[in-house]
């Protein structure tokens, strides 16, 4: 029976090509887009679950509060914190600190390395799963001379012997015995890093870390098993607060498990979203395609019913019961589905790396893992139940004689689903697009957004000698004699990139309640006509000025917060210290246009990390070889790096490209599906009327008469879809666009635009189709029948 | 065998009923070979399709093999019809993405016939109908007297114990026509009962027993 089967249904196939290749391609469409997504979503999920130890192992986060309201929630802890938890709390099994990724030079006799790595506590190979392919994972923090390397390291400094036991040294600092190799870090981690060295070595280093009122490292914990998670949640604030070890803090911990998807923190609480409603949004859109997709196969396989109707008459005469033809439907299904799986998979195959190159992922779809055949299978099985469920159950339930007898008229019902998924395809359509047009305008906006400083031509260049520091006014000298340099300063960080914040800056008149966070940039001279900032009032810092050590420059957010009308002259203070305000710049954007500009104070920071300079754009390469061989002057052990401010700021939309690269992949896809659903429409009602435009055309009906006919339906069906489409796109797009704090208009324009190219779109494919049969001479068309 | 009793038929056209069949009461012997004649829309294929299961009457009894048939639903009206009755009609119907093996073969698939068996059974009528030389071609390819043979050959492949036939020679010539009737009347030598619907006194001689039908009230009912 089932061989039959299939031998009817493949014969089925061949007989007619156009429908079926119709049939086939989109299904292997959605089937493709459906499997790149639940790949890509896969990945997601996959991040940092190669921790065996994951359901106890907890990240400490800790939330900070601010008199005017403000709740920040950071993952910087302070360093007594690890003993404090293991002490005072019977749940924690260990306690770890680990600090954010430094860069270092590793020299072995000839072989060099510069990486970046972290520096852990004792147990941290006990907590994490990074495991050793050599050394003593107990034992290899045991001491501060120590360090474990990754694999990749060792295989650049000891490429024809065993690093353990070895010694290497860290250029600047000193020479440390490898204890351990550890396997290289899979990339699904969120922490990347190749050299582990011992957090007490840091601490030795860094007095700040003992006391209670700096936040600095990252403190992980492993509960012990069994242990409930509210229970030590309870128990972290009282600890933080006790013996006033922080006042206005407290603590609570995130699984390793979330710390990828779900790390979205709003004024304390989890705000829902991060990198999970991404994968939600994804994992509807494809879900979607896929649907139109199917919707295309149903629509078609019901407007071919009353083809179907005889046939279904006939086995029933002669016998075949409801199950039996449902069967036999079945199978059809299976095979389209299989063929449509089979060239979905290779088209992916094909396309992924494409796809990647594109969108700067790195999904991997290997046919020897069970995942991808689990998806494959959940896909296939899925695709035969919505593809083959609904044709089975219309074409199975006619009674032998209507269909027999040329009785048969297709259900008004049938016509009506079929419209029904047509204008849902339609909606998908033209809210997808819409909606892409939005975002893809909002992307525009964050690159073309004036953001307040010179970023094209400004260069951050960091030091990595603490030489070097000393000696920048020479340095300083030496670069302006390059004639492309314009200017040269430098700071503490990367004007787009703050990080620092004080809450001790206060003010005359401050009530003394209250503490406010400003931004605080460690600037140097020249700063204001490096960068390119605004100036409003007031002046730069500047050489000449000796006493500019003591002053500072605010931006307009600042003077806001402090009800300064007219700062410059005015003072505030760092602390007890005053500092008289010089100068007032415009608000600039110092982080991503998703953060409001806060309150910022730039001030003479002896301490360099960049140095910053502005070239002129003429001769970019030769400025950058003369810039690289002034630096190897002063640190020729260290190799030149440099980054422009506007790659740095580009950076940050990433994620929000990525968004738009899919959103326009899905849209062309959905688009295409629509097209390939209405050909198939079109070629099934030219077929059927084919006597009846004979008949109209020896009446006198022209060309466009003939297509008009076929358009008139699609016309409706369009309008409603844009209709409906309309308010979903426009909801979901704000949605979307709420994420910014800078952000655009959606432009009613957009939508009808949209709406109108899809109709077009829907028409030039039905006229494609249907103006052969317009123009074509009746007497054949007559005739055939 | 079959006992029909104030059979009634008729469809709704808005208010009005238009009757079909009215008052049939009829009684048909295994092993009869019955002719129906009557005007084209007299109701002669809608009480053929009831004797076969095919259509339900509005009222009256229908007892098959004793069986009160009228009183059965759906699954159980297929599986009676799949066993006992089969089916020729006037435009053939066979089905066309199939060979004509194939659709001499799909009855035996519903009822779940094994393989080996459907082979020697197909063989066996392919031979006695003289087709075999056929077999491997598709309806389109075939003449309409062909197609007849191989419909009749499908109809019968099942053993049935009632053949119904509805104009089963109204498309065909008069020699090719023959050719099926013999073929009748050979199996009703074998003991099949038949039913057949007919415009052509020649047909109706090979038959045992004769009705008129005329506006849906049967007129006449002869032996022949
Ligand atoms: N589904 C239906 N709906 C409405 N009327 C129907 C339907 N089926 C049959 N009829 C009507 O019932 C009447 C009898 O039809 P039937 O097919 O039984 O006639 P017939 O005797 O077989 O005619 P012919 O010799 O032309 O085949 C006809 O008037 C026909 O129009
Ligand atoms: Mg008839």
């Amino acid at each position: 029976m089932l061989l039959n089967n299939l031998k009817i249904s493949w014969r089925r196939l061949w007989l007619d090509k156009t429908t079926s290749s119709i049939h086939i391609f989109s299904l292997a469409l959605g089937i493709a887009s459906c499997l790149l997504i639940s790949a890509w979503i896969f990945q997601q999920f996959q991040v940092d679950s190669f921790h065996e130890k994951e359901d106890r192992l907890f990240q400490v986060w800790e939330n900070q509060y601010y008199s005017d309201g403000t709740i920040l929630s950071v993952r910087a802890t302070p360093g007594p914190l690890k003993k404090v938890l293991e002490e005072e709390m019977p749940n924690v099994a260990k306690a770890v600190r680990t600090t954010w990724e430094i860069e270092k030079e590793f020299r072995k006799e000839q072989h060099t390395a510069t990486t970046y790595g972290i520096y852990a506590d004792d147990g941290f190979f006990q907590v994490f799963t990074f495991p050793l392919s050599e050394g003593d994972a107990n034992t290899a923090l045991s001491k501060p001379d120590h360090i474990v390397i990754s694999q990749k390291m060792a295989d650049q400094l000891f490429p024809d012997e065993t690093a353990v036991g070895q010694s290497v040294e860290i250029i600047n600092e000193q020479s440390y015995t490898v204890t351990g190799v550890m396997k290289n870090i899979p990339k699904a981690s969120t922490l990347y890093f190749d050299y582990v060295l011992p957090f007490k070595k840091f601490e030795s280093e860094n007095e700040w870390l003992l006391g209670w009122q700096n936040n600095g490292p990252n403190t992980w914990v492993l509960l012990k098993k069994g242990t409930l998670l509210t229970d030590v949640e309870n128990k972290l604030t009282t600890l933080i607060k006790k013996d006033s070890r922080q006042k206005n803090t407290e603590l609570f911990l995130q699984s390793i498990k979330d710390r990828y998807l779900y790390t979205n923190y709003e004024n304390g609480q989890y705000a829902g979203g991060g990198r999970i409603e991404k994968v939600r949004l994804f994992g509807v859109i494809a879900l979607l395609i896929f649907l139109i997709s199917c919707i295309n196969f149903i629509s078609l396989t019901t407007a071919r019913v009353s083809k179907r109707a005889k046939e279904v008459g006939i086995r029933k005469v002669i016998g075949a019961n409801k199950r039996a033809l449902v069967g036999q439907f079945f199978t059809e299904a299976i095979l389209i589905s299989f063929l449509a799986l089979l060239i979905g998979t290779s088209l992916l195959l094909f396309i992924l790396p494409y796809f990647n190159t594109y969108t700067n992922s790195s999904i991997v779809i290997s046919m020897y893992s069970q995942e991808t055949w689990i998806g494959l299978t959940s896909v296939f099985l899925l695709t035969i139940l919505i593809a083959g469920s609904y044709p089975s159950f219309v074409l199975s339930s006619f009674g032998p004689l209507t269909a027999i007898t040329n009785r048969f008229k297709q259900k008004t019902s049938q016509g009506l689903l079929r419209n029904i998924l047509v204008v849902g395809q339609f909606t998908v359509a033209i809210a997808l697009i819409a909606g892409t047009w939005v975002v893809f305008q909002q992307i525009q906006f964050l690159q073309q957004k004036e953001i307040g400083f010179n970023q094209q031509q400004l260069l951050y260049i960091p030091i990595k000698s603490p030489e070097l520091a000393q000696k920048y006014p020479v340095l300083k000298e030496d670069l302006l004699k390059i004639p492309s340099v314009q200017s040269v300063s430098a700071c503490n960080q990367k004007l787009n990139d703050i990080r620092y914040n004080t809450s001790g800056i206060t003010w005359k008149g401050m009530p003394p309640e209250e503490d406010h966070l400003f931004t605080t940039i460690g600037a140097n001279f020249d700063f204001v006509k490096t960068t390119g900032l605004s100036l409003k009032e007031g002046r730069d810092f500047s050489i000449a000025h000796r006493a500019d050590s003591m002053n500072v420059i605010i931006n307009e957010a600042a003077a806001k917060l402090m009800g300064m009308d007219a700062p410059i002259g005015e003072s505030l203070y760092f602390g007890e210290e005053p500092a008289q305000i010089i100068g007032l710049v415009k608000d600039f954007h110092m982080y991503s246009l998703k953060y409001e500009i806060t309150p910022a104070v730039l001030y003479v920071d002896p301490d360099l990390s960049y140095v910053y300079v502005q070239v002129a754009t003429d001769d970019i390469p030769n400025t950058l070889a003369n810039l690289e061989q002034t630096f190897n002057s002063y640190q020729s052990n260290f190799p030149f790096d440099y980054q422009f401010a506007d790659e740095k700021y580009s950076q940050y939309y990433q994620s929000e490209r990525f968004t738009s690269q899919i959103a326009i992949l899905f849209s062309i896809l959905a688009l295409l599906l629509c097209g390939l659903g209405v050909l198939g429409l079109t070629i099934f009602s030219l077929e059927r009327r084919l006597k009846e435009i004979g008949i109209r055309k020896v009446l006198g009906a022209s060309a466009g008469q003939i297509v008009g006919l076929f358009s008139k339906n699609i016309l409706q069906m369009v309008g409603l879809a844009f209709f409906i489409a309309t308010p979903i796109a426009y909801y979901f797009s704000q949605q979307w666009l709420e994420d910014f704090a800078y952000r655009i208009e959606i432009t009613w324009w957009v939508f009808p635009v949209v709406g109108l190219g899809v109709l077009l779109f829907a028409l030039l494919t039905i006229s494609l189709h249907s103006l052969k049969a317009a123009v074509a001479s009746p007497i054949s068309s007559l005739r055939k029948e | 065998m079959i006992q029909l009793k104030n059979i009634e038929r008729y469809y709704r056209s808005g208010l009005q009923k238009s009757w079909v069949l009215r008052d049939i009461n009829l009684n048909i012997k295994q092993g009869e070979f019955l002719t129906i004649m009557g005007p084209s829309g007299s109701g002669k294929s809608t009480l053929l399709n009831i004797i076969g299961m095919l259509d339900q009457p509005n009222n009256g009894e229908y007892m098959f093999l004793d069986e009160p048939v009228h009183k059965f639903r759906e699954s159980r009206l297929t599986e009676l019809h799949k066993n006992y009755i089969g089916f020729v009609f006037q435009a053939y119907h066979l089905i066309d993405e199939l060979t004509v093996y194939e659709n001499i073969e799909t009855p035996l698939l519903y009822r779940g016939i094994k393989s080996k068996e459907r082979k020697s059974l197909v063989a066996d009528v392919l031979d006695r109908f003289n087709i075999v030389a056929k077999k491997d071609l598709f309806p389109s390819q075939l003449s309409g007297g062909q197609q007849q043979l191989v419909g009749v050959a499908r109809a019968v492949i099942g053993k049935p114990k009632l053949l119904l036939a509805d104009e089963p020679t109204g498309n065909l010539h008069t020699s090719q026509g023959e050719i099926i009737m013999d073929l009748f009347k050979e199996l009703h030598k074998d003991g099949m009962t038949i039913i057949q619907v007919t415009h052509n006194e020649r047909n109706a001689q090979y038959g045992t027993r004769m009705i008129g039908l005329e506006d849906g009230f049967v007129r006449s009912d002869v032996a022949v």
